[in-house]
């Protein structure tokens, strides 16, 4: 740790630790409802209730894990202090206390409904307030020293932004049930084949440049790649979702082709075997390659290698 | 599609993708983000039709907020989605209809009175009606065919068949080793009791046992209690 801000990602840690073993226990408590057929605890926290808390612990903890660890990344790509540790506190309690109130009001039957975003449209709004603290503290951190901003921090933010707005289109309540999942699915899919996978390629990538040596070019080319890869075959593979809910028909073909090519995307981040990366970095000093096989076996083999064995870089 | 590759990159200083190769990757995904939100225009337009938009009433919308209030859907499933945990409401309305839904809702745990059950929430009548024109309003929804043909529909031979399977009957009894083991198996049921006895049955069940825990069917039509009767009566 280069930086004293960076210590701001412990509290992130610890809290998203602490909600990740809430977490379990809900799981474990749902799955014995699904189990058991007699529930003793029906009328107190029904199956319902118990698969809300759980689910929305999920998220939580994992939305605090990822800001955290942006924190932490963010000071050490951009090789400053964080802008402001004050404002990352108060951001951090905004999500808790949101949070938890969310949690123990689903026990008093306060629920928007929605799985996943079951939160009260005023706690969907508090969220909002600590996202927009969130990226204003780290747009701010970025472009205090903008010479030293990089590729794989721009992704990061990239990916916050996304996360962000596509978060908009879970909080107002449509009339129509066809209309409101239409969107839902723009949180709930685009978070998880969208957003999130930009967070993780960035945050992966980072991780990479700092422990296998391969060069920073090179795994940002990838990172590159992947990120094109994911929003390419992801956005209209939202598409999956939209086969029976009220949606056209031509659905079924555009979700099918797109959502069956979002696999290709993990395949850059074989990187992250070890491997892999000691591969590269003999390619890398040995010969002339270019590591975009993931672009190439997708567009010129038109295929996807199905084991990392099977997987070559192509030489030119 | 050809890309233009950088051979020349053993310094290290550039690049591994040359402009090009970028142009097109940004360029593609950019245009996919468009066909996307073309594809979003042309079904929003259409989905005005496809859910019979023009049947939101007032009070759809707020059966819609009924079932959201009670949290429903991380138990329940609709068109698909939800908690897998209790069945799937899309065509509910269509399977079981108005008179059902609204005794289940009204006392859910006499309907399944073993197994999994759902909590009496105690929900006003005026609850139950929105909720129920929701249900009727999601039955209609045109989810290209899913799920697949009512339960049961296959083996509905005869309208009696079909009472039986749509009531639910078989949560508790068995006809043919297929049923519930809860209440006595019907598969003999006419030979031992009449036709008269039956329909008694149907509309008061405790006029033959005072502490039954069968629900009544009175609500039902006539005609359908007829036809009910008349297919356990013949089941010989």
């Amino acid at each position: 740790m280069r930086y004293k801000s960076q210590k701001i990602a412990r509290e992130y840690f610890l809290a998203a630790l602490a909600l990740f073993l809430l977490q379990v226990i809900f799981g474990i408590l749902g799955s014995i409802k699904y189990v058991w057929g007699y529930d003793p605890l029906l009328n107190v926290i029904p199956f319902n209730v118990a698969r809300a808390i759980h689910i929305n612990l999920l998220v939580f903890w994992l939305l605090l894990a990822l800001m955290g660890a942006t924190y932490y990344m963010v000071a050490d790509e951009i090789k400053t202090e964080i802008y402001s540790v004050k404002l990352a506190r108060l951001q951090l309690a905004i999500l808790l206390v949101s949070g938890v109130t969310a949690i123990v009001g689903y026990l008093f039957r306060w629920s928007f409904g929605m799985p996943f975003l079951e939160q009260p449209t005023a706690i969907k709004l508090a969220i909002v307030v600590a996202a927009l603290i969130f990226l204003a503290n780290v747009a701010l951190t970025m472009f205090t020293n903008h010479h030293t901003l990089t590729r794989t921090t721009a992704t990061l933010l990239g990916g916050m932004v996304m996360l962000s707005v596509m978060f908009l289109f879970g909080i107002p309540f449509m009339p129509n049930l066809s209309t409101q999942y239409y969107f839902w699915w723009w949180v709930i899919h685009l978070w998880v084949e969208g957003a999130w996978e930009l967070i993780a390629a960035s945050l992966v990538g980072w991780a990479l440049i700092k422990v296998t040596g391969v060069s920073r070019q090179r795994i940002e080319g990838w990172v590159f790649a992947e990120v094109c890869l994911v929003l390419l075959t992801g956005i209209i593979g939202t598409g999956h979702h939209y086969y029976w809910i009220g949606t056209p028909q031509y659905w079924l073909w555009w979700g099918a082709i797109f959502s069956a090519a979002e696999p290709i995307t993990s395949r850059p981040s074989i990187l992250s075997k070890p491997s892999a990366c000691k591969r590269e970095r003999f390619r890398e000093t040995s010969s002339r390659t270019v590591p975009i096989w993931a672009a190439n076996s997708w567009l010129v083999r038109g295929r996807v290698t199905s084991t990392p064995s099977e997987v070559r870089l192509p030489d030119f | 599609m050809t890309f233009v590759i950088d051979t020349t990159l053993a310094d290290g200083a550039k690049s591994c993708i040359m402009p090009s190769t970028r142009t097109i990757l940004w360029a593609t995904t950019l245009l996919s983000a468009l066909v996307f939100l073309g594809m979003t225009v042309d079904s929003l337009r259409k989905m005005g039709a496809r859910t019979h938009a023009d049947q939101l009433s007032a009070q759809v919308v707020e059966g819609k907020w009924v079932w959201q209030h009670y949290d429903c859907n991380d138990c329940h499933t609709i068109l698909g989605i939800g908690g897998y945990y209790a069945p799937d409401v899309t065509k509910s309305y269509a399977i079981r209809g108005d008179a059902w839904l609204r005794q289940f809702l009204k006392e859910p745990g006499k309907m399944y009175p073993t197994g999994r059950q759902m909590p009496n929430f105690h929900l006003a009548e005026a609850q139950i009606d929105s909720l129920v024109a929701y249900l009727k309003w999601v039955s209609e929804v045109d989810t290209n065919g899913w799920p697949p043909a009512p339960q049961g529909a296959a083996r509905a031979e005869s309208p009696g068949t079909k009472i039986f399977l749509a009531q639910h009957c078989n949560t508790c009894h068995s006809i043919r080793g297929s049923g519930g083991t809860l209440a006595p198996d019907l598969s003999r049921e006419g030979s031992r009791q009449t036709k008269d006895w039956i329909l008694v049955q149907i509309n008061d069940p405790r006029s033959h046992k005072p502490d039954s825990i069968m629900p009544s069917f009175k609500r039902l039509p006539d005609s359908d209690k007829e036809d009910l009767a008349d297919y356990l009566a013949s089941l010989k």
